[in-house]
């Protein structure tokens, strides 16, 4: 199998409606490390509560993936990959249904007919409540994660990141052996 | 419900899929494997973002559970999130190093008076390093310094050294100490049919097969008639007939509690450091009142696991080129301090570790890009790791708990406290791998926590008489004619290097040896 083949059996459907793992099964993920131990929400809201998007809604959180991007400058995401990662994280348990829903209603909220990058950041910096709290975490640091993956680092100087799949690397000018 | 087999393997991870294609190459029609956990999904992108974008174990379902252990001595050995339970064993979430041991590693007791020497010599086990090397499409140099004597090339050529391990290599030439490159069972090219390593830095779930894990070798075995395998199933028991003769496997079903009865030819227990010498213990009878090959008691016995801690530096120059780790994976290693003369005191394997840029945890906090980019310039750390050989010892062991795990097999019980050979040990790693630090321009050097490998070995060791161990050198249990044990709980001691590529070897090793006696007279 070669690397552009693999790249592509990933992204296609056949892989992506997959069945989940079963280690995800029945249980919400515990968060990751962003925020302060204390504010940082563990549970995912309604987990369990598989679903789908309405096409409006998927086009509401494309421009919130947008805005993320554009407050560093991140734009190589595409919409198509976008939609695929949401009805992956929606039609399986643990869901993010309700944690999607739940940043578009503070979007809303906040007089924002659609997130601006201003709105986004004003999430980040000063998340007022849970549900901010859980927009942050479920919803915009992953939205970010998935901007680096694809090639959002590069506006770090970074070679590669986590989730990049890229040709080679930056190789040692000096190799291991014995010392001379 | 009875079933019957020419061959039962009670563990479906890499040690028995091995033994299991082994046997089936050589003839035997008729092979069983049973396997306590369920099938995990690989490479499901689902799984994968959740990996990178949420920071969840795809495993954490199929691992020890907190209950499900104790640990009674003074330093804990921690099987969560460490030991895999499912098809395919701990392998699915292995980080993939693949060092053979050395041959001074099979005389430790010769060489320094400590512990016991294996009953075979690196010489004997040679050509089965080469094919447990192809199983797990290892990439290495062979040219390299540090390796043992060898026949032949890595299967596939290992992965040049990145750019921030320069300065670590540099350090090392200049203080004499000699580097190679990392030996990875990662596909260095595409092999198997499965793809590169894309170097997606999610090695913990990789989402294109892109190193070896045991679900690979177990599906290959799927397709092959004669081979049959049930999982979520526990093994509970052996039964014996006479001393010298298991009868039966009696097997229960997690999910509806349904008993099984397995009568083979032939039963081979490859189901780790920990659980193989536990179902060792609980098969007594009155031929084995104490467990099977339990007849010196040491049984359980001679516990050891690598140590391993990390210092990290802060590097005086500043890192205008923002080098970073690129892979999430290291591509340099020595084993300038894995020989002889440090076998007395403890040998260790040094790797540069890294730091990985907190980048979407800046962000997160609203971090605009030039803070960033001055944090990563300001910030540039780098570390040393070692991983020592703790030699085993008498005291350190594990046993039956009362009560049932999660899963429904006994609890276990960990004795097990780091030996005064490997706090001694530590200490000079330590010291070494400051030096190695201050060479490479670091200051302001700090030590995380000591920790164990989990290469839970030695519980039920080789050797050459019943009296000084539970195996002998085929692997079969001393005293009994048709019971073999293949895992790290063999190993009479460890060495400093990972184990898998030797428990591999050794699988390759018992599964022809089987091959030989079950086999019908004009098989392949």
């Amino acid at each position: 199998m070669t690397r552009r083949d693999a790249l592509l059996a990933l992204l296609s459907g056949g892989a992506v409606l997959g069945a989940i793992s079963s280690a995800l099964r029945g249980g919400n993920p515990v968060a990751k490390t962003i925020g302060s131990a204390a504010s940082r929400p563990r549970l995912l809201l309604l987990g369990s509560e598989v679903g789908s998007l309405s096409e409006h809604e998927r086009q509401l959180l494309w421009q919130v993936a947008v805005a993320t991007g554009a407050l560093w400058s991140m734009s190589e995401l595409s919409e198509s990959e976008l939609r695929g990662f949401l009805d992956l994280k929606t039609q399986k348990p643990p869901s993010y249904l309700a944690e999607y829903r739940n940043a578009l209603r503070l979007f809303a909220a906040g007089g924002h007919d659609h997130a601006t990058p201003q709105a986004v950041e004003a999430v980040l910096r000063h998340p007022p409540g849970r549900r901010a709290e859980h927009a942050r975490q479920f919803v915009i640091a992953e939205f970010i994660a998935l901007h680096l993956a694809r090639g959002g680092f590069h506006e770090f100087g970074l070679t590669r990141f986590r989730g990049f799949m890229g040709e080679g690397y930056r190789v040692s000018e000096v190799q291991p052996g014995t010392p001379r | 419900m009875k079933l019957r087999a020419d061959v039962c393997i009670l563990g479906s991870g890499v040690a028995g899929g091995v033994v299991a294609q082994e046997l089936l190459d050589a003839g035997v029609s008729d092979v069983l494997m049973v396997e306590a956990g369920s099938a995990v999904v690989m490479r499901d992108t689902r799984t994968w973002y959740d990996v990178f974008t949420a920071g969840l174990n795809p495993f954490a379902a199929h691992t020890y559970e907190q209950a499900d252990y104790d640990n009674a001595g003074r330093t804990p050995i921690h099987l969560k999130g460490r030991h895999i339970r499912a098809r395919g064993g701990s392998t699915l979430a292995w980080a993939g190093l693949s060092y053979r041991l050395k041959p001074e590693d099979f005389r430790l007791a010769s060489n320094t008076g400590q512990g016991l020497d294996w009953p075979i010599t690196y010489a004997e086990l040679e050509p089965y390093y080469g094919l447990s090397e192809s199983t797990l499409q290892v990439a290495g140099e062979a040219s390299d310094p540090g390796h043992p004597p060898r026949n032949g090339p890595f299967p596939l050529p290992a992965f040049p050294a990145q750019e921030i391990e320069s300065v670590f290599i540099q350090a090392m030439r200049d203080l004499g100490f000699s580097t190679q490159h990392a030996c990875w069972a990662r596909n260095s090219r595409s092999i198997h049919g499965m793809s590169e390593c894309l170097r997606t830095g999610t090695c913990e779930y990789c989402p294109v097969g892109g190193r070896f894990t045991g679900d690979q070798l177990i599906a290959r075995l799927a397709e092959r008639p004669g081979f049959r395998l049930l999982t979520d199933t526990l093994g509970l028991k052996l039964q014996f007939s006479s001393r010298e003769r298991a009868a039966s496997a009696e097997l229960v079903q997690r999910a509806t509690g349904e008993r099984h009865s397995v009568d083979a030819a032939s039963y081979v227990i490859c189901a780790g450091g920990v659980e193989s010498p536990k179902l060792l213990l609980a098969s007594t009878s009155r031929w084995w009142p104490n467990g099977v090959g339990n007849q010196s008691g040491r049984l359980g016995r001679g516990l050891t696991d690598h140590v391993y801690q990390k210092c990290t530096g802060r590097s005086s120059a500043p890192n205008r080129g923002r080098l970073a780790n690129q892979l999430w994976f290291h591509t340099t290693s020595s084993r300038h301090f894995d020989d002889v003369g440090t076998q007395a005191a403890g040998k260790f394997l040094l790797t540069p570790e890294y730091e990985f840029p907190p980048l979407v945890e800046r962000m997160s906090e609203g971090l605009r890009t030039r803070h960033i980019v001055r944090e990563l310039e300001d910030e540039c750390l780098h570390a040393v790791q070692f991983q020592l050989e703790q030699h085993p010892s008498e005291e350190n062991f594990i046993e039956l708990g009362r009560e049932r795990d999660s899963i429904g097999l006994p609890r276990t019980v960990i004795h097990h406290t780091l030996t005064r050979q490997a706090e001694s040990a530590a200490q000079r790693a330590r010291t070494i791998c400051e030096t190695i630090l201050a060479k490479m321009g670091c200051t302001e050097m700090a030590w995380n926590q000591t920790r164990l490998s989990n290469h839970v070995s030695g519980t039920c060791r080789m050797s050459g008489s019943p009296e000084s161990g539970v195996v002998d050198a085929d692997l079969k249990v001393h005293g009994a004619q048709n019971l073999h044990v293949c895992s790290s709980a063999v190993f009479p001691s460890i060495g400093a290097v990972n184990p898998t590529v030797t428990i591999v070897a050794l699988a390759h090793r018992l599964g022809r040896h089987l091959g030989r006696q079950l086999a019908p007279r004009g098989a392949p």
